[in-house]
């Protein structure tokens, strides 16, 4: 009944979805939002969790495993961190150039060539180079991870930066040129203040395309490069959902602080993907 | 005009974004083709007529195919459904906005991980049949019905439908704050149209028609899913990813072929889908 009551005391509500979703209806839907985060961590507090218990003391053992480096979990942190870093830093910084160079408007048609690599299946587009690979004698390595995700992380941070050449930053480098600025002070003094949060956005975006790659890693690394994504998938497949349930929250720790910091750039990493062209 | 470094730098774009996928899908091309690999022994369209046949190992690449299409289109659909009236929710209740924060705790996810805690959450001995079984509602592993690696697929629709649906949730409600749809709702009703009438016949396809494009790449993302499929699917069908990449790696080498022209196929179809969404004036409406 209130939520007819709100209805006449508010004109722009939609009526029909006003009456499905009440206040307990949004209470609903917060609790299946938060319940799998919930129970990852449920999960990893437990060593034996048996059908039908549901809830059990905590048994903090394999968090205490982990961080005193008894199992793979936390080398397998440190080498997807230095992957995704190395791969955003390659990425993310030739993209912004690259897209410096691509996002004109009479070039629109070369910004399109960023889709066809982003939009293949990693999984698929690494199954399809592994020839290339093997034969570079870089299959199982660790350069070779980083080179076949920088082959699809590169075109998404084209893509991402290309949203930054609008015609108004492009105008005012023209302008600071034609009032006598060399080309290190428009780069000093213009580009940089403006693009210094986009890069760092991007950078952050790249980071995460690389952090929660799974199938490319695991068809060009054939097992060698253990990133928490394989490590997960082995530690779930080797039935051991408790130790699964660490790797993925170790994985998760940098899009939560990301939520707390600042949940746009979560955003922007889905919706960087429309289309530009 | 461009500086001779520009070109050059073009050229050496076009070299990392393109090159590398003309070169993977040419090697796939030749292999299907029987120009290389392991047992070629020239030019044959054998292995195409395996694949695209309607007997044996061929009714599984289709079934393979179309498997993949109906996954992402249901996925696609549900998330419509659902995000459009959350979008409305969120744009015309400002009290909705609380939802905010709670909406972007799917994208922490990665699909992995999204797809391990929904096995742990939906499988016959996970949260949901423990739940049940307390409430008496089920007796036990054996009587809760089937929600992963289903004949259904449920267990991937819903967890695909979790990860994104609050995404699009967010981008429609932006959308309408973009339309000034509180202003196109009075004139609606000033002239008679009901709240229910204005949600069908204006808010719902004007986002659509304007979020068409972002849509339909997010429905060709989902035909090359992996992680998803490859936990909470069947044996079979299996989606176009899992299928290649099974092909590829069985120790039989007569399938690698089928796996190559089946990579080489579905690399077509992205093409050719991104090339029509190309071509489309983006989001716009005409008025023809």
């Amino acid at each position: 009944m209130s939520v007819k009551h709100r209805s006449k005391s508010d004109p722009a509500t939609v009526g029909m979805t006003g009456h499905l979703l009440s206040r307990a209806g949004l209470w609903v839907l917060k609790i299946l939002l938060v319940l799998p985060l919930c129970s990852l961590i449920y999960l990893s507090l437990q060593s034996s969790w048996r059908f039908p218990a549901l809830l059990q003391a905590p048994d903090w053992r394999h968090w205490s495993q982990t961080l005193g480096g008894q199992n793979a979990l936390l080398d397998s942190l440190l080498l997807s961190f230095g992957l995704s870093a190395s791969v955003a830093a390659l990425a993310g910084l030739s993209g912004f150039g690259a897209s410096a160079l691509v996002s004109g408007s009479s070039s629109r048609r070369w910004l399109s060539a960023s889709y066809f690599p982003y939009l293949i299946a990693p999984v698929i587009f690494a199954a399809m180079l592994q020839y290339y690979f093997v034969r570079a004698g870089l299959s199982g390595s660790l350069r070779g991870v980083v080179l076949a995700q920088l082959l699809f992380v590169f075109p998404y941070a084209v893509l991402f930066y290309s949203g930054f050449w609008t015609p108004r930053v492009r105008k005012l480098m023209a302008q600071a040129r034609t009032l006598g600025a060399g080309r290190a002070a428009v780069l000093r003094r213009i580009l940089w203040p403006m693009s210094r949060p986009w890069i760092a956005m991007g950078l952050y975006q790249c980071f995460l395309l690389s952090w929660f790659e799974y199938g490319l890693t695991r068809l060009i690394g054939v097992g060698k490069v253990p990133t928490l994504t394989i490590q997960t998938l082995y530690y779930v497949q080797e039935g051991n959902p408790h130790l699964a349930a660490v790797a993925s929250l170790l994985m998760v720790l940098p899009t939560t602080a990301l939520l707390l910091l600042n949940r746009q750039v979560l955003f922007r990493r889905l919706d960087a993907a429309d289309l530009k062209a | 005009m461009l500086s001779r470094t520009e070109r050059l730098a073009r050229w050496i774009y076009l070299l990392l974004t393109l090159v590398p996928l003309l070169a993977a899908w040419l090697y796939s091309l030749a292999y299907s083709l029987g120009l290389r690999g392991v047992l070629s022994s020239g030019f044959t369209l054998e292995h195409w007529v395996r694949l695209l046949g309607l007997s044996g190992q061929a009714g599984e690449a289709w079934s393979t195919l179309f498997y993949s299409l109906w996954l992402s289109a249901a996925s696609i659909g549900l998330i419509i459904a659902l995000a459009l009236p959350l979008s409305a929710l969120l744009y015309f209740r400002p009290r909705t906005q609380g939802l905010g924060l709670w909406l972007y705790l799917p994208m922490t996810l990665p699909p992995v991980v999204a797809a391990f805690v929904f096995y742990e959450l939906l499988s016959p001995s996970g949260l949901l049949s423990r739940l049940a079984f307390a409430a008496g509602l089920s007796q036990g592993i054996g009587s809760f019905p089937r929600l992963v690696n289903d004949p259904a697929s449920l267990g991937i629709i819903i967890t695909q439908v979790f990860l994104l649906f609050p995404f699009f949730s967010l981008v429609f409600a932006q959308q309408a704050s973009q339309e000034n749809m509180a202003a196109l709702q009075r004139l609606s009703q000033s002239l008679g149209a009901s709240k229910g009438r204005f949600f069908r016949s204006i808010y719902a396809p004007l986002i659509l028609r304007r979020k068409m494009p972002l849509l339909l790449l997010y429905g060709v993302l989902l035909l090359g899913t992996y992680e998803i499929p490859l936990l909470l699917g069947q044996n079979s069908p299996r989606v176009l990813s899992v299928y290649i990449v099974e092909q590829l790696s069985r120790f039989d080498l007569q399938t690698i072929p089928l796996g190559h022209a089946m990579a080489a196929l579905y690399t077509v179809l992205v093409l050719a889908l991104l090339l029509y969404l190309l071509s489309r004036p983006s989001g716009k409406i005409s008025e023809s």
